[in-house]
């Protein structure tokens, strides 16, 4: 090895400084990609696991009459319980004119064993006007500690906010409504003085998968007066859907940098080689062995990749704050974040390529002939293409083209850096349309209606909300906590009519009579049924025997719900009643408008809840997919220039060559964005077909992971594709254009002493 | 094309260049004149680094002077663009180089069409020319062949052949057999003289004075100076 730790100095010494710095920059680059997509795709579960030991999370959340909430937390399998909390679940909370709906819990003393919300701003409410907001609620209606709230339920009443905590009874707002607030019992009094009829318990069992049987033995047993209950597990699943749908994304788009860093490192120690293939010769001739030559150009390059992969992990690092959406943010603003494993990850993937990639052209470059290599010789054999190629084209432009083709290897790596770019911001713009298309069409993701309208106080007539002016279809639900094989999920019986009720059947058929039954793609995924099959289950403690005639598309418990018919539920408990109708407003009637009208028609008896069809909850997810295709676009811009300008002396020694021969600097500048151009060709005529498909197999992963179903969302529209291509090529042009504008100013004479 | 003597086809006059180079300057001509006649074979003589290349790239419109200036025929190359140097170079000025300087991808042939091409030469006209050329040049028999595969004598042709494609008013030589062996040298000496005799005017970079023997006049630079000018054989 003698000798080879100087030759690596003088190598990184060297005059090449400009060409260094553009691969230094195109692995730290490549590094960002790497250890931000690292830190931030495993981050949902751990977080949400060290919230919730925290807090001792309930493994179990009974509401109802307080006499039977204290009666089953008294069962002796329960471990550890607090409560009963007085709880308000038809509070409102009056923010700019908006109402939102909330669940008041009086909670004096945080002195608790289960179910300590974890503090994340001010203190704990200690007077009769303080209010303590969840986090999730507070942050997305823009309210913090000492701003003032009114609430609405009996009475008005004005509070303070004094804190803010995580609530783990239910899954974040706004994905899971209503919000929840924290207040003194006094507090409490002030709103709704006396209802001390309802309260919440919350209970722990030795593990948390026992609470869905202990639920089926309460009833099986006959326990009366339980409204409600939530299970952590299920709470988990809904606080990790929205991660796991964004962990899925991150984790495509990872595997994009990582492609894109493999390429873009290839390419840009393949481009270094050659461009030092005399100054390699030159160390030949002066009598170092190929294998010293190899092993100081691998040292040099391994010192540029560790000071790269540390110098991008680093400032990935740096990102992670801004990738943290879903429950990293919901949980409080997360510091930048440097793990041990992301680094030692990129470094082995960024050192794992540049070892590759140097070895290679470095052991070929080494044990090329000296006298060749000074001359110049073009390697051998010459490509096929190059052969082909090697006329005068009818448009002199074309020269440029051709000059790609003459270095076959650099053209195909750095057309593919630019392809994969492509292919990632096909699946980009994929993704965000599909999260637009979502969102302006709640029936996509299985919530076909407009308004929907809560029995708060009695029963609720659904035919009275039918006959409300602008009403176009409305269905009623009566939802079960149901379960199949030992397996709990979500049932609902349908009344009205179903057939108009907009729900999306993505296979089979809707379900058209009683016995009659259709699913989510998660629920027959989960139970393994298929459309055609017979099922019985327990909606709650009700045998019910349905044929499951369709599928359709669900996002609610990760798809795991079955409908049926209502009629099917009331043959078999006739004291079953519908608590919701769903409405769909008429054509030309706005959804608020109507909420409002039903409001009035049926009074204070009823909660009316308009849909939200704004994309603001999904912002945070498409700015990152945005983020992450300019991440994309940004690596693959550089590792083109890198190319063409790394590639300067062999471009030089040509272009002065042109120039003596009478080429003007805008026919050169034009060669090099011909020459650019054909790159960006290349790339888009293979990244647009791989980008399609890979965002039909990617796509289909997401919704499959998410029980929706595959097929869920729609290829780009052919404009997007169209313009990106267009993008693509005209940017891969530019930079051609600015490498060759570089060189074609210069006078030729010193072109032609370019060494 | 005149024959020699007969007229004043290159002047230049008081040129001046240095080079910048890690801040330092380096002058490299300090004040040289120089006129070739039409038809006339003038030989630049010097030791290394007396500024012969860059006195040649000067005359050819390569590179600018920092002061005085040249005029090829009637045109005054200090007051023309880069650009319009570039359309002078193609039609009125060949160049031979020391390192041949073929465009690597592009075969023989392809070489020669391409300076005809840029002048506006159609096609099948600049083919034919280029291929009558090569052929009078002993290179019939590798049209197709990459400039790689060539021996050095052999790519020295083809760029004589490429130089002369556009039949320039200027043949420029720098140092054309200085990267030969002399049997290839004797050729293209043999080459360029019978291009002379055929009325080519040539200016030929050489410090080899056998090779200089061939032209009309020498011109001896020292140090960026005019030391001498007279017959082949003057010191």
């Amino acid at each position: 090895m003698s000798g080879v730790l100087p030759l690596a100095g003088a190598g990184l010494k060297g005059r090449r400084r400009g060409g260094l710095a553009a691969t230094f920059l195109v692995l730290v680059l490549a590094s960002v990609g790497i250890a931000a997509g690292l830190v931030v795709s495993g981050q949902g579960a751990p977080l949400l696991d060290r919230v919730a030991a925290e807090a001792d999370v309930a493994h179990l959340v009974v509401k109802g009459r307080e006499a039977a909430v204290v009666a089953v937390a008294g069962d002796p399998e329960v471990r550890a319980s607090s409560g009963p909390f007085a709880t308000v679940d038809d509070a409102v909370l009056v923010v700019d004119d908006e109402e939102i709906a909330m669940e008041l819990m009086a909670v004096d003393d945080l002195d608790i064993a289960v179910n300590r919300p974890p503090q994340r701003a001010g203190r704990w409410a200690q007077r009769p006007d303080e209010i303590v907001l969840d986090r999730s609620l507070a942050a997305d209606v823009g309210l913090g500690v000492g701003d003032t709230v009114t609430l609405r339920s009996d009475a008005d009443a004005t509070y303070t906010v004094v804190g803010t905590a995580v609530n783990l009874t239910d899954c974040f707002y706004p994905q899971c409504d209503p919000g929840r607030a924290w207040l003194t019992e006094a507090g409490l009094d002030r709103l709704a003085p006396g209802d001390r009829v309802f309260a919440q318990a919350w209970l722990r069992f030795d593990e948390p998968e026992q609470a869905d049987p202990f639920v089926q033995r309460q009833a099986a047993a006959g326990v009366t007066g339980i409204g409600g209950t939530e299970s952590w597990l299920d709470t988990r699943d809904d606080f990790l859907a929205f991660d796991r749908v964004f962990g899925a994304f991150v984790t495509a788009f990872g595997m994009f940098v990582l492609v894109v860093a493999a390429v873009v490192v290839a390419g840009s120690m393949a481009v270094r080689m050659v461009a030092r293939r005399r100054e390699i010769g030159l160390l030949g001739a002066v009598g170092c062995t190929p294998r010293q030559i190899t092993g100081a150009l691998l040292l040099e390059h391994l010192v540029v990749g560790v000071g790269a992969a540390g110098t991008g992990w680093f400032l990935g690092g740096f990102l992670t704050p801004v990738l943290q959406i879903g429950i990293g943010a919901a949980l409080g603003p997360q510091d930048p974040a440097w793990t041990l494993p992301s680094l030692v990850v990129t470094l082995a993937v960024v050192l794992g390529l540049l070892t590759v990639a140097t070895l290679v052209p470095a052991r070929s470059a080494s044990r090329r002939p000296v006298t060749d290599v000074l001359r110049d010789v073009p390697p051998e054999p010459v490509s096929r293409l190059s052969r082909r190629a090697s006329g005068v084209p009818r448009r002199l432009s074309l020269l440029g083209a051709q000059d790609v083709a003459s270095r076959p290897t650099r053209g195909v790596l750095a057309a593919l850096a630019i392809a994969v770019a492509v292919v990632g911001t096909i699946v980009s713009l994929g993704f965000v349309q599909a999260v637009g298309e979502v969102a302006a069409d709640p029936a996509r993701a299985g919530d076909p209606w407009d308004v929907t309208v809560i029995a708060v106080d009695g029963p609720l007539d659904p035919d009275a909300v039918g006959a409300v002016d602008g009403v176009a279809t409305w269905f009623s639900e009566v939802s079960r906590r149901s379960t199949l094989q030992d397996g709990a999920f979500l049932s609902m019986a349908i009344g009205g009519d179903p057939s108009t009720a907009g729900f999306r059947i993505a296979g089979g058929r809707a379900m058209a009579t009683a016995g009659e039954a259709i699913a989510g793609y998660g629920f027959l995924h989960r139970f393994d049924v298929a459309v055609g099959d017979q099922v019985r289950f327990l909606a709650g403690t009700t045998p019910i025997d349905v044929t499951v005639v369709g599928w359709y598309r669900e996002t609610e418990d990760t798809g795991e719900v079955l409908l049926y018919r209502l009629e099917t539920l009331t043959a078999a408990d006739p004291t079953a009643v519908p608590g919701v109708v769903r409405a769909t407003a008429a054509a030309g009637t706005d959804p608020a408008a109507l909420g409002a009208r039903i409001a009035d028609a049926l009074g204070p008896a009823v909660r009316v809840e308009v849909i939200d069809t704004g994309t603001d909850d999904l912002d945070a997810m498409t700015a990152v997919l945005r983020l992450v295709a300019l991440l994309l676009l940004v690596m693959a811009v550089a590792n083109l220039l890198t190319t063409l300008l790394t590639s300067t002396r062999e471009s030089a020694r040509r272009i002065g060559v042109q120039q003596a021969v009478g080429f003007t600097p805008r026919q050169l500048v034009g060669e090099g964005a011909v020459a650019g151009a054909v790159l960006g060709l290349l790339a888009v005529v293979v990244g647009v077909p791989l980008g399609l498909v890979m965002f039909r197999l990617l796509s289909d992963l997401v919704s499959e992971a998410v029980g929706v179903g595959p097929g869920w969302m729609a290829a780009p529209a052919l404009a997007s594709v169209a313009v990106l291509a267009l993008v693509a090529v005209a940017v891969a042009a530019a930079v051609g254009a600015l490498a060759s504008a570089r060189l074609a100013r210069r006078p030729a004479a010193e072109l032609l002493r370019w060494e | 094309m005149e024959h020699p003597g007969v007229s004043e086809l290159l002047a230049a006059r008081d040129l001046v260049k240095s080079f910048h180079t890690d801040g330092a300057t380096q002058p490299v001509l300090r004040g040289v004149s120089v006129t070739v006649e039409r038809g006339e074979w003038a030989a630049i003589m010097g030791p290394s680094g007396c500024g012969k290349s860059t006195l040649l790239h000067l005359l050819g419109g390569l590179d600018r002077p920092d002061a005085g200036s040249v005029v090829l025929g009637d045109v005054d190359l200090a007051s023309l663009g880069v650009a319009e140097r570039a359309v002078l170079r193609r039609q009125r000025v060949g160049y031979v180089f020391q390192q041949y300087n073929l465009v690597a991808h592009l075969d023989v042939t392809a070489n020669v069409v391409l300076p005809q091409r840029l002048a506006g030469t159609g096609r099948k006209a600049a083919r034919e020319r280029a291929e009558e050329l090569l052929t009078a040049l002993g290179l019939g028999d590798r049209l197709r062949a990459l400039p790689g595969t060539l021996s050095g004598g052999e790519q020295q042709r083809v760029a004589i052949a490429r130089a002369l494609a556009n039949r320039p008013d200027l043949l420029l030589a720098d140092e054309p057999t200085g990267a030969l062996d002399s049997a290839a040298a004797a050729t293209v000496i043999e080459l360029l003289a019978a291009q002379h005799a055929a009325g080519q005017t040539v200016v030929m970079v050489t410090h080899d004075a056998e090779v200089a023997d061939g032209a009309d006049r020498t011109i001896h630079l020292r140090d960026g100076l005019v030391v001498g000018t007279g017959a082949a054989d003057a010191p």
